[in-house]
């Protein structure tokens, strides 16, 4: 197991967003967190990457452990070079910096010294970033910002990355770009955790799945065998 | 009329702008990296300036004594920002007023060191005299000032935009949490910030020595002097801060050819009305 | 939290220690119960009897000025001066049992001032010295008549404030500013024959004085005077650059430039110097021949002594002059471990003490009783001493006092300029007679310029 939320309660101000929180990722696996907006997806994955604290007016209590150590309280920096990716809501490319500076900030030695992901390797998934590879951040499209906060998330070379509604405001046809490229991530072994409002794209990449409602899980299972009744009642549109 | 009227005051006035622009250009960079107001800016640039004067005098050398100047401020800033570490990012009033405090403190202690009394450094003979070209007259030391100041302009562009130092400065100026959520540790880079910002107050100060003598006091005034820059500029946007200085020195030169009367309040006044009409500042991008 | 209270705690306790401890600091005498005698009467003194024939009460005299964290006066001129003052009334026999000075700060402004001078008269002072900047003039003016308690000010008098704010309690021991722009107007239109003039100066109440006065004065002597370009600038202003390079440019150039504001006089010539400003036109100022200004202006290698010209009234050339000098020295060194020469406000102080004392002693000689603020302005309107050569006394329908005015040329001595040295030769002396302007000047001026028609009535 490769990360372990339990007993995760998260806090904006006085706000009480996750109650109670249980949730695992398996080494290797790709897993989705599901539910409608506002439930709590994004501030589950906030949470696990230290975004939650004092400095935001928020908190976290409970525990969660990656590979053996504990997150919470642990400062963001600290959290990214233990192996966590970070791919943000919004994208969040600075957008005063090219493609290519986007990718070098981002560019260090996974926690167990490996530099698999490097600028090469990265061009090879993302032909189109090598393409565009001097011009602005702000610049890019929505689409070829998706590809860059993905790829900068990879440059960190993480042992889990966590995919925060990265299908947001896109085309559908640049949706299924996006699966094709997850898919072919998890053939690297990555670990991934997608938290989505997009309840196709998320299945189309995920194995397992979490439901949430009102901050706390109310299903967990394999993507393939979720009953239809399960997704009308949580997800209906 | 004659040109040569117009031309001298100009350049001087835009000179002056200059010194000013280092100085402003440091606030900015602090205030966009780090969201720090510094009203001890003033206070290292007289720093900059007695250092300058007591290293010049003791060596005989002013580039020594402006080395000295920069040097000493670019360390004393990586103090300040470990003293302000605790405050950066919480209330802004709070840094606001420690710095504040830090300035007086600061001034009270210059005038123990130097004195009351205005003291003054010789500029070295290779700089002295006036530059003839065509029918105009400029002193070389002008020239001077404003060949410094571009060329650390450029050097602090340079930086900017194509080291990997600026790179994460313009990160952490755009998006602070994103760049640690990359495990970048930004606090070494604050303090970069930090101690770049107030060293170019310090060389502003050195650079000002021999054209204006050495005031212990003048700290206040120093700041003073930067605010119709930062404000016309647009607080916090550096790319702004060399046309607003050029702007202020240009307009310096208009009041003292036109409105002698009201020298003193032109660059009030136009910072007044800045506020009123464009409160961004006239300087800046509509891209952010 | 904790971490970020303590900050804030020490800020603010420094800045507090460091800024405003000044305020309520007293004189440092010891207080002598009433009627205890003082020590025995100098030989110096001819008139009292031995014991004193007042009643025995100690005399207060206040002092307001700005005072420093440590208690003492901001501006050494000052603090030097006043210490000079006590030795002259204890060598006169009037040490701190018969006469106590009373310290309190200024304050920043005009209220708070007028509060410490009233705290001043309720802790028994007969008369207030006022070592404050000019501006403060009206105000000191203003309270001085209202409360009855003569108040001697020692800072550049304005004249324009001396026509319309004059109250009968205030005494002006500072130089009169249309007396010193008078003399240099006689030098520079008069006797030099220049035809125009630039104003670079602060906006301060003395400036405005000098320049309006200037042109005045100048105009008497030649109606085609004219200004050339005027800049009124903040008192910390000390880039001129743009100025300079703008007067240099102008098809019709100054040929005397009158520039006021202390030590902005540095900055000025400084920068002056670089645009070789001296080749159209000389500078003129106060302090621009002034020992403080010289030597800093020749090390920075931009001091013009043939394009430098000024007024003092400060008797460089008398020998007693130069032991006042030498005391002044001697308690420089005791309390600022520096060598320092008086300037002129130190010798406005000096002379408002000198006054006191005359005052003070005439009243012992004939058994008068200093019991309040109207006794001693009464003795003060008749004070008269000689010092350095120069006869003193405050004229009756402006209360101005006189002095000798010296007009100065800068020389080179060839010689290391030391700050103690004075690099000036003597080129006329002005008596008060002739360069203070008379009441009808003052009337005529006052109804013209001001629109002050009731005074001198």
């Amino acid at each position: 197991m490769i990360l372990k939320l339990h007993d995760v309660n998260a806090y904006y101000g006085s706000s009480h967003i996750l109650f109670d929180m249980d949730l695992e990722v398996e080494e290797g696996d790709s897993v989705c967190i599901l539910g409608r907006n506002g439930v709590g997806k994004s501030t589950t994955l906030k949470s696990i990457m230290g975004l939650l604290n004092p400095k935001n007016h928020a908190s976290v209590t409970g525990s969660i452990m990656f590979q053996g150590q504990e997150l919470v309280k642990k400062p963001t920096y600290k959290i990214s070079r233990a192996g966590v990716g970070y791919v943000p809501q919004g994208r969040q490319i600075f957008p005063t910096l090219s493609t290519k500076e986007n990718l070098l900030l981002a560019a260090k030695a996974g926690p167990d010294g490996s530099r698999f992901w490097d600028l090469d390797k990265i061009y090879e998934l993302f032909p189109s970033l090598k393409n565009r590879e001097s011009v602005k951040g702000a610049r890019l499209s929505g689409g070829e910002q998706q590809m860059l906060a993905i790829a900068r998330g990879l440059m960190q070379n993480p042992k889990l990355l966590l995919l925060d509604e990265i299908t947001e405001g896109l085309a559908p046809i640049v949706v299924d770009e996006l699966v094709e490229v997850v898919e072919r991530l998890r053939s690297y072994n990555v670990s991934i955790l997608v938290a989505e409002q997009n309840v196709r794209f998320a299945m189309s990449v995920s194995r397992h799945c979490y439901i949430i409602e009102k901050g706390s899980v109310v299903y967990y299972g394999e993507t393939a065998k979720i009953p239809p009744e399960i997704i009308e009642q949580y997800l209906g549109a | 009329m004659n040109l040569s009227t117009y031309v001298v005051p100009l350049i001087t006035g835009v000179a002056s702008g200059l010194i000013l622009y280092l100085s402003a250009a440091g606030m900015n960079l602090m205030i966009s990296g780090l969201g720090v107001i510094n009203f001890g800016q003033g206070a290292f640039f007289v720093l900059g300036a007695g250092v300058c004067l007591i290293v010049g005098k003791a060596t005989g050398s002013l580039l020594q004594g402006m080395a000295a100047g920069t040097l000493v401020t670019f360390f004393l800033g990586g103090l300040l920002e470990l003293s302000l570490r605790p405050v950066v990012g919480k209330k802004m009033e709070l840094t606001l007023m420690i710095t504040m405090g830090i300035a007086y403190i600061l001034d009270d202690i210059f005038e123990i060191v130097w004195g009351s009394s205005v003291q003054t450094l010789a500029i070295p003979v290779w700089l002295r005299g006036l530059v003839t070209v065509g029918s105009f007259q400029i002193p070389k030391y002008y020239l001077f000032i404003i060949g410094a100041a571009l060329l650390i302009g450029l050097a602090f562009w340079i930086v900017f935009e194509k080291t990997r130092l600026g790179m994460r400065f313009r990160a952490i100026i755009s998006n602070r949490d994103m760049v640690e959520a990359l495990g970048v540790n930004v606090h070494l880079s604050y303090m970069m910030m930090f101690m770049i910002g107030i060293a170019l107050s310090g060389f502003a100060g050195a650079l000002n020595l021999p054209i204006s003598g050495f005031t212990a006091t003048g700290a206040m005034g120093a700041f003073g002097a930067i605010v119709p820059i930062l404000v016309i500029g647009g607080l916090g946007n550096i790319q702004g801060t060399l046309p607003s200085a050029v702007f202020i020195g240009v307009l310096s030169a208009v009041a003292a050819l036109f409105l002698p009367k009201l020298y003193n309040l032109v660059p009030t006044v136009v910072m007044v009305l800045v506020i009123m009409i464009k409160p961004q500042g006239l300087f800046t991008r509509k891209e952010r | 939290m904790k971490k970020l209270l303590c900050l804030l705690l020490a800020a603010a306790l420094l800045t507090g220690i460091l800024a405003g401890c000044g305020n309520n600091s007293d004189g440092t005498e010891p207080s002598v119960p009433e009627g205890s005698s003082g020590p025995a009467t100098e030989p110096n003194d001819p008139g009292t009897t031995p014991g004193g024939t007042t009643s025995g009460g100690k005399i207060k005299l206040g002092v307001v000025a700005t005072l420093a964290a440590d208690g003492k006066i901001s501006g050494y001129y000052f603090e030097i001066g006043l210490r000079l003052v006590k030795k002259m009334f204890a060598d006169a026999g009037l040490d701190e049992n018969s006469v106590e000075f009373v310290l309190r700060d200024q304050g920043e402004d005009g209220s708070v001032l007028k509060q410490r001078m009233t705290e001043l008269k309720e802790a028994g002072c007969v008369g207030i010295i006022a070592a404050i900047a000019d501006d403060f003039g009206p105000v000191a003016a203003q309270w001085a008549g209202e409360n009855s308690v003569p108040v001697l000010f020692c800072s550049n008098y304005s004249t324009e404030m001396t026509i319309t704010n004059y109250s009968d309690y205030i005494f002006g021991t500072g130089l009169n500013a249309w007396g010193f722009i008078k003399v240099l107007a006689q030098e520079a239109v008069g006797k030099r024959g220049i035809k125009n003039y630039a104003y670079v100066g602060t906006d301060g109440a003395g400036a405005a004085d000098a320049e309006n006065i200037l042109l005045y004065e100048g105009q008497k002597i030649n109606p085609d005077f004219h200004c050339v370009a005027s800049y009124r600038m903040s008192q910390t202003e000390t880039d001129f650059s743009t100025i300079i390079a703008t007067l240099m440019s102008q098809e019709e150039k100054p040929q005397m430039t009158l520039q006021q504001g202390g030590n902005a006089v540095i900055s000025f010539v400084m920068q002056a110097g670089m645009y070789d400003y001296y080749s159209i036109s000389s500078v003129w100022s106060d302090v621009i021949i002034m020992p403080f200004v010289v030597p800093t202006l020749v090390n920075a290698g931009v001091y013009n002594f043939d394009g430098s010209f000024g007024a003092t009234p400060l008797a460089w050339w008398d020998d007693d002059f130069a032991d006042y000098c030498e005391a002044f020295r001697t308690v420089g060194k005791e309390v600022y471990d520096t060598d320092y020469q008086p300037v002129e406000y130190s010798m406005y102080l000096y002379w408002a003490g000198e006054a006191l004392l005359n005052a003070i002693q005439t009243a012992r000689a004939e058994n008068i009783d200093i019991t309040d603020g109207q006794v001693l302005k009464g003795l003060l309107e008749n004070v008269s001493f000689t010092d350095f050569g120069s006869e003193h006394h405050f004229r009756d329908f402006d209360h101005q006092l006189t002095m000798d005015l010296f007009f100065v040329d800068a020389v080179d001595s060839g010689e290391e300029h030391d700050h103690l040295a004075m690099p000036a030769d003597v080129t006329a002396v002005h008596s008060a007679d002739d360069y203070l302007p008379t009441m009808e000047e003052m009337k005529t001026y006052g109804i013209e310029k001001l629109g002050v028609t009731d005074r001198f009535d």
